[in-house]
């Protein structure tokens, strides 16, 4: 898909996230609910203990890193029910004869998605949190630019994630079931509430063969500095296979779901 | 008495529409039971770990989430309609509900059933069970007698929570965020004991937003751990007293809000 045409999409879709702006302050006080509660949380659990250090993490690590996975994770917002609602109302027909990559149009709409509230929503929460939590990031600008490569690994990954459950929408009536199984499965296995490091070692090897797990907590163990540099090489390989593997899915899905695709009238 | 049967009505009728899709309707349950095992999981992980949460056990956990899982799925059942109330409205629909001799206020309500009661109804019930036997309740006769007034006080609560929020969309239109951060992220308070929070919060979540009434108070009293909680033990029998009060402030700006409806004229 041409780049020029790409921003184009980015910014049509931008624009229109910034019309409800009273959506976004709520969306605001909303992701630092949960920043409040997961850091209440955590403290609690360590001031039960005279040992400072858990699994690895102190407790401003954690801290740390509860804030900033969800700092991640909000930046990740996508609405995953854009193509469902293509397919009920027919709109789809017109994505394919368009002669644009569907799964690019997509991505360019996620995109502009996730950059508003990034902007709209991440940079307030995390300048609110730093000033109201005992927090540690290491500035070290290689670091920094190590990181900015894996969320966007990460991000494509949660891309084609929701590409893959919106698909499903071609063979099923209904598809909330299985964004809810989604929801819960993303939750669960990214390490977006519990760090994997928390995880009992009978769930790891399940863990280890999920893509989830690159979604959101490589990305963050990068940016809080408990992965090294060279840890962070292997993670950003490991990304890449992950996307390659489930671009191979959305291919085949997309492939097998035009032929399939059946339209309600309307 | 006439309107109660048409009431009845109405109800038969969209639990009938909503069971048209066997398949749909128990993948749907299942999809839920799915989400919430999740949830628990994710508690699990570090109960297993920390052993206990500011001296709530495992089992004193599930209790206090079972509480909850009651009241907000009988919660569902009555007043699912009003989390997406801001589309009657936008859409003109709710002029229709205007011109019928019936309270609005009951058509509203009966117009539809939500299915993922049953799933909240499993789920409350399988951690009642649990939450009994590992959290220690004795179940004296005074505990069982009880046990459905909190539930419904709790219901109370939660309900006018909704029926409080969905009137804002009266003045606002569109409140589809709002309505999501007050209803469904806002629970995530209460999935741990409240005195995980700082005492503003905690103060919050008493007197403003009255939401540690639904399981956190009254489950001091199921547990017989009386004295431990931040305020007053009295405080441990409040549950259908402020769901008296919550309810009634909020059929209150209910009406103040059909008062002031204008139609969006769409």
């Amino acid at each position: 898909m041409n780049p020029k045409l790409f921003i184009k999409f980015v910014s049509v879709s931008f624009q229109k996230q910034v019309t409800y702006r009273f959506d976004c302050f709520v969306g605001i006080v909303n992701g630092f609910l949960y920043v409040f509660i997961f850091t209440s949380l955590w403290k609690a659990l360590y001031s039960q203990f005279d040992t400072t250090t858990h699994n690895g993490y102190t407790l401003t690590a954690i801290v740390t890193y509860a804030i900033l996975v969800m700092a991640v994770r909000i930046s990740f917002t996508m609405d995953d029910s854009i193509i469902y609602r293509k397919v009920m109302d027919g709109s789809i027909a017109m994505e394919l004869v368009r002669p644009t990559s569907f799964f690019f149009m997509n991505l360019a709409e996620n995109v502009g998605h996730s950059l508003f509230h990034m902007m709209a929503r991440t940079v307030p929460i995390v300048i609110i949190s730093v000033f109201l939590f005992d927090i540690y990031i290491p500035f070290e600008v290689q670091r920094l630019l190590v990181f900015i490569v894996s969320f966007i690994a990460g991000y494509i990954l949660v891309c084609m994630m929701n590409f893959i459950a919106g698909l499903l929408a071609f063979w099923f009536i209904e598809i909330f079931p299985f964004l809810l199984f989604k929801y819960a499965f993303y939750t669960f296995f990214s390490g977006g509430i519990v760090p994997i490091d928390f995880f009992p070692e009978f769930l790891k090897p399940i863990v280890n063969l999920l893509p989830f797990q690159y979604m959101l907590y490589y990305p963050t163990t990068i940016l809080i500095g408990r992965a090294s540099l060279v840890e962070a090489q292997s993670i950003i390989i490991a990304q890449l296979i992950w996307i390659v593997i489930m671009g191979v899915i959305c291919s085949l899905m997309w492939g097998a779901g035009k032929k399939k695709l059946i339209i309600q009238g309307g | 008495m006439e309107s109660i049967k048409i009431y009845l009505t109405l109800f038969a009728i969209s639990m009938k529409a909503r069971m048209e899709y066997k398949t749909s309707f128990l993948f749907y349950i299942f999809a839920i039971l799915t989400f919430y095992a999740g949830q628990f999981g994710l508690l699990f992980i570090l109960l297993n770990r920390f052993h206990q949460i500011k001296g709530w056990s495992v089992g004193e956990m599930v209790f206090l989430y079972s509480l909850q899982a009651f009241a907000f799925g009988f919660t569902n059942l009555i007043f699912s309609q009003l989390v997406n109330f801001d589309k009657m409205i936008v859409d003109g629909e709710f002029d229709r509900v205007l011109v019928r001799p019936l309270s609005p206020l009951g058509q509203v309500i009966f117009s539809k059933f939500e299915v993922s009661t049953a799933a909240h109804l499993i789920i409350g019930s399988t951690a009642l069970y649990f939450g009994s036997r590992y959290g220690n309740i004795e179940w004296t006769f005074y505990k069982v007698l009880l046990f459905p007034v909190i539930v419904t006080g709790g219901v109370l609560i939660a309900g006018g929570i909704r029926l409080m929020v969905a009137a804002v969309a009266f003045w606002t239109l569109r409140n589809r965020s709002l309505v999501h951060t007050v209803i469904f992220s806002s629970k995530e308070f209460i999935n741990y004991p409240v005195d995980i929070y700082n005492v503003g919060m905690q103060f919050f979540l008493t007197f403003i937003f009255p939401i540690a009434f639904i399981n956190f108070y009254p489950a001091h009293y199921f547990l017989d751990r009386s004295g431990t909680g931040l305020l007053h033990p009295a405080l441990e029998m409040g549950t259908p007293i402020v769901g008296i009060i919550v309810i009634t402030v909020s059929i209150f700006s209910w009406k103040a809000g059909v008062n002031h409806y204008q139609s969006t004229g769409s």
